[in-house]
């Protein structure tokens, strides 16, 4: 590149760097505060009304003939008031869903029923609130026409981008049509909510240091020993309990047998939920889904494995039995938590675990984590997952610090479908 | 929402033979929200989603229109519109570039293009180059016309830019003020056309952006591509039909509606500096090449030519007087005005100013109106209907009025300056219900009207001309009335004249009090006749409280129950014309009904008298011109009655003329506004039932019409590639199959869908699979690959009877149906 060239380019960038600073300038919001107080514009109906005001001064004040364009412009404005109202006036509708249960991201069938009792068609309508979109829009499905006089059935693939209780709020039926001037909406009926559960990562491995505590119906190990069946036999080593030397055998061998035994164990624990509102104060709802997904991950994982799980949310407690309703309840009791979480009282926040025994895992985030170095009574051996959500890393506690320490760390934003298994595997294998 | 509509365009994204874009656009319906929706969904780019091109093409035509009416409203009546057809081509043509750039840019680049400085510069360079335009070329704007332009630049830009969303909307905003305000400055007959197609325009621009809105999540399984046009087409044919309507031509819609315009007429304040004056100020364009127009001018060239005289119109229209053949008369006035009486009436006739009421039986006029250069006398702006004194009559014999004298002893007339303007004040004229009255003004222009008299309205305040600054250029003439002081009034220079309105209804106190007035007002002709006419004016107006509303009584009275007819005439011999006219005929011309009302008043003790005059009549407004044309026609008599020092209130009696009224209010306004449309609309109902109609058949018929115009349209394409032949051909299936409610959604094969949705006869399904195979090969198949599977003539037949096979008709009939969820 000659040298020319490479100042050419130079200017080039630099135009180009004044131009976005201009751009910045002129479009940097001064007064945020205010913006509350000028939304109301983007609406073209407050156009068309300021539009309509200043024809009738114009009119009235300069020519006359703008008074014709006044009274079109608010024959325009009652058109697209009058028609939406009309619209919507013998009409009725249902939502349904043609499963009960789903999990985040899984699509279901979704079924609008609409009845037209009016001879006239509704155009443009809109199935808004309750059903949000997975970018983010409030409206989940347009209708183009539903003919008077007519019921019609609408089916659609509805794929839940979160948990929750579907429709999240009273859904509406809405139409602007023909000018998007003004929303009339009518309340849709629900017939069939639809419990979206959380999404979950399946985990392969139990914390090996559990305590036993056997079951006869469900084990998730077998621990060899002094209890239990007799599993075979072998020589005799230092150490061995003479009650377990097998004499018969010892006699007909002319050494010390002893009786080898194992009996099924099954490992339990208790996982506590912290989904305490002001734990997610500041790192908002992402946070708390994060928490949300790993809870349901473990619990699902080692029912699975057929280990022995009491999950505390609050001042709730699920035993997880062999039955499937058990773990079908803790995960639609995690499907209702509310998007900012619990507001949970001191007093239930300190609750004790049921059995003290077992081995305890919480889980929070860096805030609820902040909280407990502060907390003298806080339980030596409680295993903490904590999901880390502040970017500022001088703000965040340091591991090691106070009787706290984090098991397992995880960013708010990270992938758990990839990090969930690793660090989950590593930290049974170390711990 | 369907998993179809999330995906991108997938042959617009492999993009690999030339083929493909057109099986794309073939294929998908909506190919723009398709690369849209890809575009928006891959994310992590921070270009802003793109607008379609249907949109933008629609902001494109709205942000031209309004541009042009802008220019229209600028330009002068009677200019050639060339420039202005130029200025918006090179307009559209630098608006095209423009955005071919700006999209062109937004493909090239990972962020959308700075364009706000841009913007913000095309307005800026719009107020630099003004003062180099005054200095270099000697040529500027006025200050509202620039603000408008910068405004007019800034909509372009954004037009221009409105493959963006935002800009799209502002652009749409902006264009709407545009014309808003471009209306105040237009004249000409076709910016109500173009005002009315911009709104036609911008109602089909409304609902699109709507619609683009809705579409993004419209339901796969009942996709509808846009709503049926007629949906917008027939509300935007409303609305033309409607503007056109009320800016076109003369029609009482604007008449009305423009008499409520404030006039500065020569009171009012006024900018040197200003394009156009507001209201009928005096910064008018001279109408040097029409003098016949008529605009409140005061440097408008004087004209001379041999104008009627008020009196040859009289005689024109109502018949020269029957001269008595005996002398005596058999009615006569009181012993007491008797002596008065024949002095006056030898001046009188020496003048030709009496007027008699026994006139002859009228014949066809042999001079037609046609035969002047102009039809009216003299021009009038301001508010209509209007009463223009000329003559005021007091005295009546039984058979002719008698002039009232004129004035002697008033006051010498002084001129005032008001706002820098000479005005000629009445001193004299006593002001006592001023209070209650409101101001009015109006502007003459004379044209074919031979008289020095100033024709005035009641209760005259006030003269002006403009320069004339001279007292003695006027002269009293009758009460209340002036002339100038020179044979005629110079033809068309404007007159100014300031009075005041009173609503009767609010003077019945004035009534009772004093029912005053001098007794020449009251002086009733003696007869035998005269018992009777009495007695009819007792029966009339018993019941009614003495002041307006028995006033009003009578004089609806005659206007329900006699009959105006300007040919009717007593006998010859008649000795009493209006006791034939109250007693016996019935029918008559005005001033019989006139000199009716003036005799039963005088015989309930008001004071009358009779004046003549002209009646500015509202049906000869003209809306462009701004003002009521007077023609010989509009000759007229009424009656007024004294109120009070000062003051004579006119009485309408004739049936079909109106008195005019203290300004109205906004409901009143309304009210008249609405009426004159009802009217517009009864009076032209043959035209508008057949236009109708017209729409209707055409409405009922447009699935028909559409249909037989796109396959004449086929028929007529002749390509001579077979793959451009057949993919036509696909395409015009495709569209009777949306006419026919079975619009093809996404992922689903033409052929696929067809024959899912319309059950055909066998031969028909085995000609139309063989049509939808040779299309599948036209649409996806590389260039070269398969080629020509036919001959170009076997593939055109086979193409005739596929459409033949897939008509309309044969749709609706073998469609399949679906039965409705109950």
């Amino acid at each position: 590149m000659s040298q020319n060239q490479i100042t050419l380019t130079g200017r080039q960038a630099a135009g180009q760097s004044l131009l976005v600073r201009i751009a910045a300038a002129l479009h940097y919001d001064f007064c945020p505060w205010a913006n509350r107080w000028v939304y109301w514009l983007k609406n073209p109906l407050w156009s068309l009304v300021l539009a309509t005001v200043t024809a009738i001064i114009c009119g009235i004040c300069i020519n006359t003939n703008v008074l014709i364009l006044a009274g079109v412009l608010a024959g325009i404005l009652a058109l697209g008031v009058v028609w939406p109202w009309l619209s919507l006036r013998g009409v009725c509708c249902e939502l349904s869903f043609d499963e009960l249960r789903t999990r985040e991201r899984h699509p279901v069938i979704a079924c609008l029923k609409v009845h037209n009792r009016c001879p006239w068609p509704a155009w443009g309508l809109l199935l808004e609130r309750g059903l949000p979109s997975s970018d983010g829009g409030t409206a989940s499905i347009a209708l183009a026409r539903v003919a008077g006089w007519t019921s019609c059935e609408f089916t659609w693939e509805f794929v839940p981008a979160r948990r929750g209780v579907y429709p999240l709020e009273p859904p509406e039926l809405a139409t602007r049509f023909p000018f998007g001037l003004f929303r009339a909406a009518i309340r849709a009926g629900v017939g069939r909510e639809l419990i979206v559960w959380p999404r979950t990562v399946p985990l392969e491995s139990l914390p090996d240091t559990v305590e036993i505590d056997p079951r006869d119906e469900r084990h998730s190990d077998r621990h060899a020993g002094d209890a239990g069946e007799v599993l075979g036999t072998r020589a005799f080593r230092q150490g061995d309990s003479l009650r377990r030397v097998h004499w018969m055998q010892s006699a007909r061998h002319q050494r010390l047998i002893v009786c080898e035994r194992q009996a099924p164990a099954s490992c339990a624990l208790s996982l506590s939920v912290d989904l305490d509102a002001s734990s997610y104060a500041d790192s908002g709802a992402e946070s708390l889904e994060q928490v949300i997904r790993i809870a349901a991950s473990v619990c699902e994982s080692l029912h699975r494995l057929h280990a022995d799980v009491e999950c505390r949310i609050g001042h709730e407690s699920f035993l997880l039995s062999q039955s499937g309703g058990s773990l079908r309840r803790l995960m639609d009791h995690l499907a209702r938590v509310p998007q900012t979480g619990y507001k949970i009282e001191s007093a239930a926040k300190s609750a004790p675990c049921r059995i003290r025994s077992r081995l305890m895992i919480s889980l929070t985030t860096d805030a609820g984590l902040a909280r407990r170095i502060g907390q003298p009574h806080s339980n030596l051996h409680e295993r903490l997952i904590v999901v880390q959500s502040r970017r500022d890393i001088a703000a965040q506690p340091r591991a090691g610090e106070g009787c706290c320490r984090p098991w397992i760390e995880f960013d708010a934003a990270c992938d758990l479908a990839a990090e969930l298994p690793v660090r989950w595997r590593r930290a049974c294998r170390v711990a | 929402m369907s998993p179809d509509r999330d995906k991108p365009n997938a042959s617009t994204a492999a993009g690999h033979s030339p083929s493909w874009p057109l099986a794309a656009a073939t294929l998908s319906p909506k190919p723009g929200v398709a690369k849209q929706t890809a575009l928006h969904r891959a994310g992590g780019s921070h270009r802003p989603p793109l607008a379609a091109i249907r949109l933008q093409g629609l902001t494109f035509a709205l942000a031209l229109l309004a541009a042009t009416a802008f220019e229209l409203a600028q330009f002068d009546r009677g200019s050639s519109l060339f420039p202005i057809a130029g200025s918006a081509a090179i307009e559209a043509a630098v608006m095209l570039a423009a955005a071919w750039c700006f999209r062109r840019a937004n493909h090239l680049r990972v962020d959308a293009p700075i364009i706000s400085p841009i913007l913000i510069a095309v307005v800026v360079l719009t107020f630099v180059w003004e003062p180099f335009s005054r200095w270099m070329f000697d040529a500027g704007k006025p200050f509202e016309l620039l603000v408008m332009t910068a405004m007019r630049n800034l909509m372009l830009g954004l037009a221009a830019a409105a493959c963006w969303r935002r800009h799209e909307h502002l652009a749409g905003i902006l264009s709407m003020f545009l014309v808003l305000f471009s209306s105040t400055l237009a004249s000409e007959p076709a910016f109500h056309v173009l005002v009315a197609v911009y709104v036609a325009v911008g109602v089909w621009w409304l609902a699109a952006m709507h619609w683009e809105k809705v579409r993004v999540c419209l339901l796969a399984t009942h996709a509808t591509a846009v709503p049926r046009p007629w949906l917008i087409l027939v509300p935007a044919l409303a609305v033309i039909v409607v503007v056109g309507a009320a800016g076109w031509g003369r029609n009482r819609v604007l008449s009305v509606a423009a008499g409520i315009l404030p006039s500065s007429g020569g009171d009012g304040s006024c900018d040197p500096f200003a394009a156009q004056g507001v209201g009928d100020g005096d910064a008018l364009v001279a109408g040097t090449d029409h003098i016949q127009s008529f605009a409140p001018i005061e440097d408008a060239p004087f004209r001379a030519s041999d104008e009627p005289s008020l009196y040859d119109l009289f005689n024109d229209l109502y018949e020269k007087p029957i001269v008595p053949k005996r002398v005596e008369r058999a009615i006569a006035l009181p012993p007491e005005f008797a002596g008065a009486a024949e002095t006056r009436m030898a001046n009188s006739e020496q003048a030709g100013r009496e007027f008699s009421t026994l006139r002859r039986r009228g014949r066809k006029r042999e001079q037609s109106i046609g035969d002047l250069r102009s039809a009216a006398l003299f021009y009038v702006a301001g508010r209509t209907p209007l009463h223009l004194r000329m003559e005021l009559y007091d005295l009546f014999d039984g058979v002719q009025w008698l002039p009232e004298p004129d004035e002697e002893r008033a006051l010498p007339l002084t001129m005032n300056r008001i706002g820098k303007r000479p005005w000629l004040v009445f001193p004299s004229i006593a002001r006592a219900l001023d209070s209650i009255a409101t101001r009015e003004t109006h502007a003459l222009k004379v044209v074919n009207l031979d008289t020095s008299r100033i024709p005035s309205p009641a209760q005259l305040r006030g003269v002006h001309i403009d320069l004339v600054d001279d007292a003695t250029m006027f002269r009293w003439s009758q009460q209340g009335m002036v002339s100038m002081t020179r044979e005629r009034l110079p033809p068309s220079v404007p007159i100014h004249l300031a009075s005041v309105v009173v609503d009767p209804r609010r003077v019945d106190r004035e009534f009772t009090a004093w029912a005053g007035g001098e007794r020449r007002f009251q002086a009733l002709p003696a007869g035998r006749q005269m018992v009777e006419i009495e007695k009819l004016a007792r029966a009339w107006g018993a019941g009614h409280k003495r002041g307006w509303s028995q006033i009003e009584a009578i004089a609806g009275r005659l206007r329900e129950s006699y009959v105006l007819d300007r040919d009717a005439r007593p006998p010859e011999d008649c000795e009493f014309p209006l006791a034939d006219f109250l007693l016996e005929s019935r029918r008559g011309p005005d001033y019989q009904f006139a000199t009716a009302a003036a005799v039963l008043l005088r015989a309930l003790g008001y004071s009358t008298r009779v004046v003549s005059g002209f009646y500015v009549d509202p049906q000869n407004y003209d809306a462009r011109r701004r003002h009521t044309s007077v023609h010989r026609e509009n000759v007229h008599f009424w009656a007024e009655v004294f109120v009070s020092a000062g003051t004579w209130q006119t009485v309408e009696a004739s049936p079909g003329y109106e008195v005019l009224g203290p300004p109205p209010g906004l409901v009143e306004r309304l009210a008249a506004a609405g009426m004159a449309t009802w009217l517009f609309a009864a009076n032209h109902a043959a035209l508008l039932v057949c236009g109708l109609a017209v729409v209707a058949i055409l409405l009922v018929n447009r699935i028909a019409l559409a249909d037989r115009v796109q396959t004449i349209a086929w028929r007529l394409r002749d390509r001579g590639d077979s793959r451009q032949s057949l993919l036509s051909a696909l395409r015009v299936v495709d569209r009777r199959l949306r006419w026919a409610g079975l619009a093809r959604p996404h992922g689903h094969t033409p052929a696929g869908w067809f024959f899912q949705r319309v059950d055909l006869e066998r031969d028909a399904g085995v000609t139309l699979s063989r049509f939808f195979e040779l299309a599948d090969w036209a649409a996806f198949a590389p260039d070269g690959a398969g080629a020509a599977l036919e001959s170009p003539a076997a593939l055109r037949g086979l193409c005739d009877s596929a459409l033949r096979l897939a008509s309309m008709q044969r749709l609706c009939i073998h469609r399949v149906r679906e039965c409705p969820i109950r």
